[in-house]
């Protein structure tokens, strides 16, 4: 159902893919153009330039939400109706996210074949199976983290009309602190430290580094990754259920 | 002339006041979306400091001069979500067919469409830009001719830019979808960087075909005297044929739109 809704809205689909690509095409000129003459912070060329492929293709994964409609739903009062159901809140909305999930994706897959033959980047998969394997469980991770930031950013629609700013201001600072405009192996050391202390660098960065090198940026990063979990997941659910319990269902 | 010009000014401080109720009357909303706007900047600033660490100059470039092009980029952008922001729903209206009453009203239409809404949260905006871009002249050796250029290529600017709007309003009202914004937006997004950053096609694309370099990128070019000044004669051709061209596709619109049923 949720793949049909979205291939009703043929015009809006094909829009945010130009956007995305029109996004990629200036990053991939730019690293192109900075690593013309050798590496660049220890990456080649090649590293950079894959690094953004990367980040187009995965970026539907973990940085495209569905859940702006949840804040709607309850704002408006059709939450109530979802209430009723006989499935989990949280997963309803979650399934409901993939017909745009997954029709983005496969756009990606395709577009990205056009941008690897137009920039002349070679291909380069994880380094071994180990590396395979950390990827794809940091990808995961990932999701799984940013559905729950996600789902933790509608519950502000439960205390006042106005969730639509802080979900903008939270993007910005997802996508960038995350590592979706650029590679943060160029930050320099303090505000990697900075960036490194916060949960949004295993939204891309993380997994996308993992792809690259085989291993972790920092070894550290597992630490605060299992810690921001924890204090995410228990701060989205307990707000949610405070939140519900001050819902009158009619909107607000 | 003057009378018709008094009167949209009149209309115009109306939409303001209107916008700036609006925007007062949601404090939290409000106050996020600007600091997102401001987080964007910084970010985007930090972005190019962190390839400053490891590179001295880009594509020729120093750091101050990027910066000043990126806020240059930001400039042109906020001004015309000041101008224009009315386009943005526009596209839910036609659907409705609720055009029929911007089109009844005594005034121009094309003016209602797009000047309806002030963005007052990219009005403030515009004061960290102007002082950055203000902080930053003090890195940079410009002179009273590289300033002269500049401000004739921001008049051009103004003029591409509103012509921009002008085409996507027909866009938007030949479509009934007002997604066409964001991706002009993404376009001007090539501007954050110099032009040099691009393969020859894409420049020429950008400054001739849809002249985003010439709106964006070149008053801060010409500013810091990386531009020739007989560009200006390059830029005010293109303004004028975008200009024109604009006003003709909008006509072609507005005679093709068919009400509630379109």
């Amino acid at each position: 159902m949720s793949i049909k809704e979205e291939r009703q809205r043929k015009l809006p689909l094909v829009l945010d893919r130009a956007i995305a690509l029109l996004m990629s095409f200036v990053f991939l000129s730019v690293w192109s153009r900075l690593t013309a003459n050798g590496p660049v912070a220890g990456f080649t060329q090649n590293e950079f330039l894959l690094y953004v492929l990367l980040a187009h293709v995965f970026r539907p994964l973990v940085f495209l939400f569905k859940y702006r409609v949840m804040a709607n739903e309850i704002i408006s009062g059709a939450f109530a109706a979802v209430l009723t159901l006989p499935i989990s809140v949280s997963w309803y909305y979650y399934w409901r996210s993939w017909g745009e999930r997954g029709l983005a994706f496969a756009s990606a897959c395709i577009e990205v074949i056009w941008l690897k033959a137009l920039f002349d980047v070679h291909w380069m998969w994880p380094e071994s199976f180990r590396a395979a394997l950390l990827f794809f469980g940091l990808l995961m991770v990932a999701h799984a983290l940013t559905e729950i930031f996600s789902f933790f950013m509608n519950t502000v629609a439960f205390w006042t009309t106005q969730a639509g700013g802080p979900r903008f201001l939270y993007d910005w600072i997802a996508e960038f602190m995350g590592g979706l405009y650029f590679p943060l192996w160029l930050l320099g050391t303090t505000a990697w430290s900075i960036f490194a202390l916060m949960p949004f660098v295993h939204f891309m960065y993380v997994p996308n580094y993992v792809w690259l090198r085989g291993t972790l940026p920092a070894p550290s990063l597992v630490l605060a990754l299992g810690v921001w979990f924890v204090i995410s997941f228990c701060l989205a659910r307990a707000l949610y259920r405070k939140g519900l319990r001050e819902y009158s269902g009619a909107g607000l | 002339m003057k009378q018709r010009f008094d009167y949209y000014w009149k209309l115009w401080c109306c939409f303001l006041t209107l916008s700036l109720r609006t925007a007062f009357s949601k404090n939290i909303d409000g106050g996020s979306y600007w600091l997102g706007k401001f987080v964007r900047l910084g970010f985007f600033i930090l972005m190019m400091i962190s390839i400053f660490h490891h590179s001295r100059d880009f594509l020729g470039y120093t750091l101050p001069e990027m910066v000043l092009i990126f806020l240059t980029f930001n400039l042109i952008d906020s001004l015309s979500q000041v101008a224009f922001r009315g386009l943005y729903g526009l596209g839910k209206e036609v659907n409705r067919g609720l055009f029929d009453f911007i089109l009844i009203r005594p005034a121009n239409a094309l003016f209602l469409s797009m000047a309806r809404t002030v963005d007052i949260l990219d009005v403030i905006l515009l004061l960290p830009i102007v002082g950055a871009y203000l902080l930053l002249l003090q890195y940079i050796d410009v002179t009273f001719w590289n300033g002269l250029a500049f401000a004739g290529f921001l008049l051009i600017s103004i003029i591409i830019v509103t012509a921009f709007h002008i085409l996507m309003a027909a866009a938007i009202i030949l479509m009934g979808d007002d997604n066409i914004l964001m991706v002009f937006r993404s376009l001007g997004r090539f501007a954050m960087f110099p032009q040099e950053t691009y393969s020859t096609v894409v420049r020429y694309l950008l400054i001739f075909g849809l002249p985003i370099f010439t709106m964006m990128i070149f008053p801060g070019q010409a500013l810091i005297g990386k531009l020739d000044v007989r560009w200006l004669l390059v830029a005010t051709v293109v303004a004028v044929v975008f200009w024109g061209l604009s006003l003709v596709v909008w006509k072609q619109a507005v005679q093709q739109y068919s009400s509630a049923s379109s």
